[in-house]
């Protein structure tokens, strides 16, 4: 009797205890201190590029891309080096070691298809003839650029040695590495929610040029981020409720949910605002997730195009129509100038509703004869949503896209970037 | 109708594992072709509730309070057979918890609770002492799997009803004492497990199994 019994509150234990709980803690904090630090903007310039990899091949590959970004806030800029790798959608953030009189970056490296993560630290060399020398300036003529580092898995104060030399220039052929959710899903355990102000923020560091963004409507009309068509807890934090965001009005939306890192879910309008004052990302599309009229999407698309031109910035926001709904929505507008749009269904609707980018789901293979068909009519093209890696390599290399939608910007970067 | 019933329990005696094996050993031989009555029983139970995992209240909200006690409510059909395993469906209400407070000096209040629409599998411990004299014959272990439709009201400027299909589970431990040939009063404890939505909830309930149908 004693044995049934333990054995069904071990069973009961077990039921109730075993829910699995994935982590991935970054193991280092960014400071996030404004300023050039001994970084100048022609030494940053003078970065990017592919970079053979020595030391730490196996976790990182035999190259890697080098890209720096920024943040800006106001007249202060933050910087950060992505290191972009071909193993696993990994990826470095490093930024700038201000207290450093030589030219060292920390910060950690992560793979976004697993758990692997670790700190990992660099300085800037030259190479000349042979002989590794400190780096001070532009490189002279004959120098090679060199980060030696060190990087280790886990909280571990990294130790084991890498070294990136410079090898060439980064693919410069125009191409969107659009990043989904914002910039990276919640599930991916980046520290930050999906479709936030956040995650918005840190989408460059993770390669992409530009972001798509879910939007729907509260109950008032306010057209916020958010991706699901229920509040669950994969996206927000445990309170009981339920329901889809058009249940709820805005105001009890801001003051009884949160997203699962703690954060609010965003209006469209700070979202637009954030990528337009505080980020060099140069693309948003605007998924529209949405049931109902368009015009408060478009008015907010066409303020914020205004808003960047006003400040110089070369940025392009689409909305984009996935479905019959949206472009019932988008024919309803009453006017459609000063309204770019990206259609995700067949050929001859994009051109019936003069979109400006056709993007096919990816599954439907390369399609190389509509792909030419519309670059020749000046629509560009992009396919969504493409996470799987070989495929991503082969879709950079031969699909002849404008741009892929992923999940993995970084994996979607480095095959971009590292291309010949 | 019989032979469909035997083949509904042959199913769950397959699935059912080491409690299952345990009938091959009954008091009643239910091998020989002569079988004893199979009856309907239906069960009515209500009793108190005490939820039992973290509620999160918003950290917008102030001066907040929760209550995490609530009432349990039970109806329950069940085939038992002429051998110990039986199985049924179940449903009923269960409050899981309450919270309320503030947000910027107006009243808000949570309101969640559960209806479960289980697949019931039950089984006596007698199969285990082997004697019907024993008080065990009387506990009944039960297990059921299915979905709680989970249904939430949020009051604060207005209210929202919603409501959320999670898959989940139950166990429970009953003692029932015979009150008349058809009538039995059961004292039940039960553990309710929506594991989608991230719930539990303990509740302790009376029961009355009233056997409505016998062939």
């Amino acid at each position: 009797m004693r044995t049934y019994l333990f054995g069904l509150v071990s069973l009961l234990l077990l039921a109730v205890g075993c829910r699995p709980v994935y982590e991935v803690p970054a193991p280092y904090d960014f400071g996030n201190k404004p300023g050039n630090g001994p970084f100048s903007p022609a030494i940053r310039q003078s970065m990017n590029g592919v970079y053979a990899v020595a030391g730490g091949t196996g976790q990182f590959g035999q190259q890697v891309a080098l890209r720096w970004s920024a943040v800006n806030d106001g007249a202060d800029s933050v910087h950060a080096l992505s290191i972009l790798t071909g193993v696993g959608a990994g990826f470095f953030n490093l930024e700038i070691n201000q207290a450093a009189d030589s030219l060292s970056l920390t910060g950690f490296w992560r793979k976004l298809v697993n758990q692997d993560a670790g700190q990992a630290s660099f300085s800037l060399r030259r190479k000349r003839q042979g002989q590794v020398l400190p780096y001070k300036g532009p490189a002279l003529a004959g120098d090679t650029l060199v980060l030696r580092g060190t990087f280790d898995t886990g909280p571990a104060t990294p130790a084991q040695p890498i070294t990136l030399t410079y090898l060439r220039p980064l693919n410069p052929k125009p191409f969107e590495i659009i990043a989904h959710r914002g910039g990276g899903r919640t599930a991916d355990l980046l520290g930050v929610s999906e479709n936030t102000l956040a995650i918005l923020r840190r989408a460059a560091r993770l390669g992409a040029t530009g972001v798509e963004i879910d939007v729907r409507y509260t109950k008032d009309s306010v057209p916020v981020l958010y991706h699901d068509n229920r509040l669950n807890q994969r996206l927000i934090q445990k309170n009981g409720l339920s329901g889809g965001i058009s249940d709820y009005t805005f105001e009890q939306l801001q003051s009884s949910f949160r997203l699962l890192y703690g954060e609010q879910i965003p209006t469209l309008e700070a979202a637009l605002q954030t990528i337009v004052d505080n980020t060099d990302l140069r693309f948003v599309w605007i998924d529209s997730k949405f049931t109902g009229p368009m015009n408060r999407v478009q008015a907010l698309q066409q303020r914020f195009i205004a808003r960047a031109r006003q400040r110089g910035r070369r940025l392009d926001i689409v909305i984009g129509l996935p479905g019959t709904d949206a472009v019932d929505s988008y024919r309803a507008l009453s006017s459609k100038a000063n309204t770019p749009i990206l259609c995700e269904l067949e050929p001859a609707l994009a051109r019936e509703l003069g979109a400006t980018i056709w993007a096919p789901r990816w599954t439907l293979g390369p399609q190389y004869d509509e792909v030419r068909a519309m670059q020749a009519e000046g629509r560009r093209v992009f396919v969504w949503t493409l996470d799987d890696l070989p495929f991503v390599e082969k879709f950079v290399a031969q699909a002849n896209l404008n741009g892929i939608l992923s999940n993995y910007a970084p994996a979607v970067a480095y095959y971009h970037y590292t291309a010949p | 109708m019989k032979t469909a019933f035997n083949i509904v329990c042959l199913l769950s005696l397959l699935g059912l594992g080491q409690p299952g094996r345990a009938q091959f050993s009954p008091a009643t031989d239910t091998t020989g072709g002569k079988r004893g009555t199979y009856h309907v029983v239906v069960t009515l139970g209500a009793g108190i509730a005490r939820y039992g995992t973290a509620i999160g209240i918003p950290p917008t909200w102030q001066q907040t309070e929760a209550n995490y006690a609530g009432t349990s409510y039970t109806v329950r059909a069940m085939w038992h057979p002429d051998h110990r395993f039986r199985t049924g469906l179940e449903t009923g209400l269960t409050t899981f918890y309450t919270y309320k407070g503030l947000i910027n000096g107006e009243a808000a209040s949570v309101r969640v609770s559960a209806i479960p629409i289980l697949l019931i599998y039950q089984m006596p411990l007698a199969w285990h002492t082997g004697t019907e004299r024993s008080l065990l014959r009387r506990v009944a272990a039960t297990v059921g799997f299915g979905a709680y439709l989970i249904r939430s009201q949020f009051t604060y400027k207005g209210t929202v009803n919603s409501q959320e299909i999670s898959a989940g589970w139950l166990g429970a431990v009953s003692y029932t004492q015979p009150l008349t040939n058809s009538l039995r009063l059961a004292a039940e404890v039960r553990w309710l497990n929506p594991t989608a939505t991230r719930e539990s909830d303990f509740a302790v309930q009376a029961q009355l199994l009233w056997r409505v149908l016998s062939w």
